[in-house]
C-alpha cells in the first residue's frame, strides 16, 4: 500500500513538474489573469447589477480558462507521452497501467485546483478593491439612509459564502473533463485530436439536456434522432449536473446540498472512466 | 522450465494487426530463446527481423499469440516480471524538463526503491554510466550520448537481473561507444544478464558471449561467438610491402598449395581509427 502511494505521488509530482516547467499552466493562467484584470474597466451599474456582473465575469473567466487548462494539460501530458513514447520507459517499470493514469489524473487535478485558487484569490482581491465604490453607489442610490442591517445585507451580497460552493461545483466539472480527456488520450493518435474531441464532448455535454427536452416536447422528431439523443445521454457526460453553480450565481439557490449531486455524478463517472481507460491502455499494443 | 534462468522464451509467436479488418503480419515465428545468468547475448538481424518485437514481448507491451515467456519464472508483462527487467529503448524519450538525476530519482521511486537505497544506488549508477558531470543539467541540453547514459541509468535503477538494451550504441561517437561497452562488460562482471541488439557486427564480436540471428521473425542460427565465428570458411592473410606482381605470385603459390579461391584487395585504415586519432 505504501509503495502504491509513493508511485502515485511520484507520478503526480512528475505531472505537476511537467505542466509547470513546460509552461502549460502559465500559458493559460496569464491570459485568464489579464482577462480578470479588465474587470474594473466595465460600466458602473446599480449595486445589484454590478455585483451580478462581477460574479458572472469572474466565474465565467474561471470556467472558460479552467476548461481549456483541464483539456490541454491532460492532452499535453498523457497523449504526448503516448505519441512520443515516453510512456514506454514508465510502463517498463513494475507498476500497473491504472496507476499511471491515476497518477497523471491526480497531478492534473492538482494543477487545475491551483489555477482555480489563483483565479479565485485574484477575483476576491478585485471584489475587495471595488467594495468601497460599490457601497458608496449603494448609499447614494438609496431612498433613505442605510441601517446596519442593510449594510450587513449588502456585505453578504458581495461576500456570499455560497460562491465557494459554486467554485467547488466548477472544480468537480473540471475533474470530469480531465476524466474524459484522459480516457480519450488512451485511444487517440495525437494530442491535437484529443483536444478537439474533448472540446466537442464538452459542448455536447452542455447541449444534452436541451436536446432531450426538445426531443420530448416536439412530436415531429424522428425515432432515429430520439435514439441518437438517448445514446448520447448514456455515453457522453451530462453537464446539466453542474447547473447548481449557475443557480448560486443567479441567487436562486445556495445550499451545501447542491454539492451532493455533482459530487456523486463526478465520482461515479470518474470510476468507470478510469476503469475503461485502464482496460484500453492494457489492451493497447505499443509498437 | 527452469525458474532461475533470467529469460526463457518457448515457441513464441507474435503478429501485428494491420487494420480494422484484422489483417495481420507475422512479426515473430516460434522463437525459442534461453539466457544464462551473467552472459551478454546479442540479438542480430536486419530491420524488421523481430528484434524490438522480442523486447516488447518480454516487457509485456505486446502479447504473444502463442508460446510462453518467463523472466526468472515470472510470466512476462506481470509486475513481478518487470521488477527483474531493465529496459533501454532504441530511441529513449524522457521528460525533457527533468535533469538526469531527477530522471533516476523518478524512475527509481516508480520502481518501488526506498529513498535511502535509491540515494546510494544513484551515486553508483552515476559512476557506472559516467554521467556525474552533467547529472544536474536538464535533459534538453543533453547530447545523444548523454541521453543514452541516462537511459542506461534508469534501466539499472531498480537493480534488475536482466537488461534489455535495444541498439545501445546507435548514434554514439566512438568515445560514447567505448563508455557503453565498458559499462556493459562491468555489468556482466556484476552478474547481470544482458540481451542487446546491434547492427554493428564488430561490436557484437567483442562484446557478446552468445548471439542469435533473426530474419523475418525466424531464428536462423544461435550459438557462442566462438562456435558461430568458427563456422565461417576461409582465412585472412595480411601482407605489406609487396608489388602487384609479387602479390600475383603469392596468389599463384596459394593455388599451388590447393586453395580453391584466393581474393586480393588493398587493405585500408578504418575511419573509426582516423576519427579516434584526431579526437582523443
Amino acid at each position: 500500500m505504501k509503495s502504491l502511494l509513493i508511485r502515485l505521488y511520484t507520478l503526480s509530482v512528475l505531472t505537476v513538474r511537467e505542466l509547470l516547467r513546460q509552461n502549460v499552466l502559465y500559458l493559460i493562467l496569464i491570459p485568464a489573469l489579464l482577462t480578470l484584470l479588465t474587470l474594473p474597466l466595465f460600466a458602473n451599474l446599480t449595486f445589484e447589477e454590478q455585483i451580478k456582473f462581477m460574479r458572472d465575469f469572474c466565474f465565467g473567466t474561471m470556467s472558460v480558462f479552467g476548461i481549456f487548462l483541464a483539456i490541454i494539460a491532460t492532452a499535453q501530458s498523457v497523449a504526448n507521452d503516448i505519441e512520443q513514447k515516453t510512456i514506454l520507459t514508465v510502463l517498463a517499470k513494475p507498476m500497473g497501467r491504472w496507476e499511471y493514469l491515476m497518477g497523471k489524473g491526480l497531478g492534473i487535478g492538482f494543477v487545475t485546483f491551483l489555477a482555480l485558487l489563483i483565479l479565485g484569490l485574484l477575483s476576491a482581491g478585485l471584489f475587495f478593491l471595488q467594495e468601497p465604490k460599490l457601497f458608496e453607489s449603494a448609499a447614494a442610490n438609496a431612498t433613505q439612509p442605510l441601517t446596519p442591517q442593510d449594510w450587513q445585507e449588502l456585505h453578504h451580497q458581495l461576500w456570499n459564502p455560497a460562491l465557494l460552493i459554486a467554485m467547488g461545483i466548477l472544480y468537480l466539472k473540471l475533474l470530469l473533463v480531465i476524466g474524459f480527456t484522459l480516457l480519450l488520450s488512451t485511444v487517440a493518435s495525437s494530442s491535437l485530436f484529443t483536444i478537439f474531441t474533448s472540446l466537442m464532448i464538452y459542448m455536447i455535454g452542455h447541449l444534452q439536456s436541451t436536446a432531450r427536452e426538445w426531443a420530448t416536447s416536439v412530436d415531429s422528431v424522428s425515432i432515429g434522432v430520439k435514439w441518437a439523443i438517448r445514446i448520447a445521454a448514456v455515453l457522453l457526460p451530462d453537464m446539466s449536473f453542474y447547473e447548481g453553480a449557475d443557480r448560486i450565481l443567479l441567487g436562486t439557490g445556495a445550499s451545501w446540498m447542491l454539492w451532493i449531486q455533482p459530487l456523486s455524478y463526478t465520482l461515479l463517472n470518474l470510476a468507470w472512466m478510469l476503469g475503461l481507460a485502464t482496460w484500453l491502455l492494457e489492451s493497447r499494443d505499443f509498437r | 522450465m527452469n525458474d532461475s534462468l533470467p529469460l526463457q522464451m518457448r515457441n513464441v509467436q507474435a503478429r501485428y494487426v494491420l487494420n480494422w479488418r484484422r489483417k495481420s503480419v507475422l512479426a515473430l515465428d516460434h522463437l525459442d530463446l534461453e539466457l544464462k545468468r551473467g552472459e551478454i547475448f546479442a540479438l542480430l538481424g536486419p530491420n524488421g527481423s523481430g528484434k524490438t518485437t522480442t523486447f516488447k514481448l518480454i516487457l509485456g507491451f505486446l502479447k504473444p499469440q502463442q508460446g510462453t515467456i518467463l523472466i526468472q519464472g515470472e510470466s512476462a508483462g506481470t509486475r513481478k516480471a518487470r521488477e527483474k527487467v531493465g529496459y533501454l529503448p532504441e530511441n529513449p524519450y524522457f521528460p525533457k524538463y527533468l535533469s538526469g538525476r531527477e530522471v533516476l530519482e523518478t524512475y527509481g521511486k516508480l520502481s518501488g526503491v526506498s529513498s535511502d537505497l535509491l540515494r546510494r544506488r544513484i551515486e553508483i549508477i552515476l559512476e557506472i554510466a559516467q554521467m556525474g558531470a552533467f547529472a544536474e543539467k536538464p535533459l534538453h541540453t543533453y547530447s545523444k550520448g548523454m541521453i543514452q547514459r541516462v537511459s542506461l541509468g534508469q534501466a539499472l535503477v531498480h537493480d534488475p537481473q536482466l537488461l534489455l538494451l535495444d541498439e545501445p550504441t546507435t548514434g554514439l561517437d566512438p568515445q560514447g561507444v567505448d563508455a557503453m561497452k565498458e559499462a556493459m562488460l562491468r555489468l556482466r562482471g556484476m552478474g547481470k544478464t544482458i540481451l542487446f541488439t546491434s547492427h554493428l557486427m564488430e561490436q557484437v564480436e567483442t562484446l557478446a558471449d552468445r548471439a542469435a540471428i533473426l530474419y523475418q521473425g525466424k531464428k536462423l542460427v544461435e550459438g557462442s561467438m566462438k562456435d558461430l565465428l568458427g563456422k565461417t570458411e576461409g582465412a585472412t592473410i595480411r601482407v605489406k610491402g609487396l608489388s602487384s606482381e609479387q602479390l600475383n605470385g603469392v596468389k599463384l603459390a596459394l593455388k599451388d598449395f590447393g586453395a580453391t579461391s584466393v581474393e586480393v584487395s588493398p587493405a585500408a585504415g578504418t575511419l573509426e581509427n582516423l576519427f579516434r586519432r584526431y579526437t582523443e
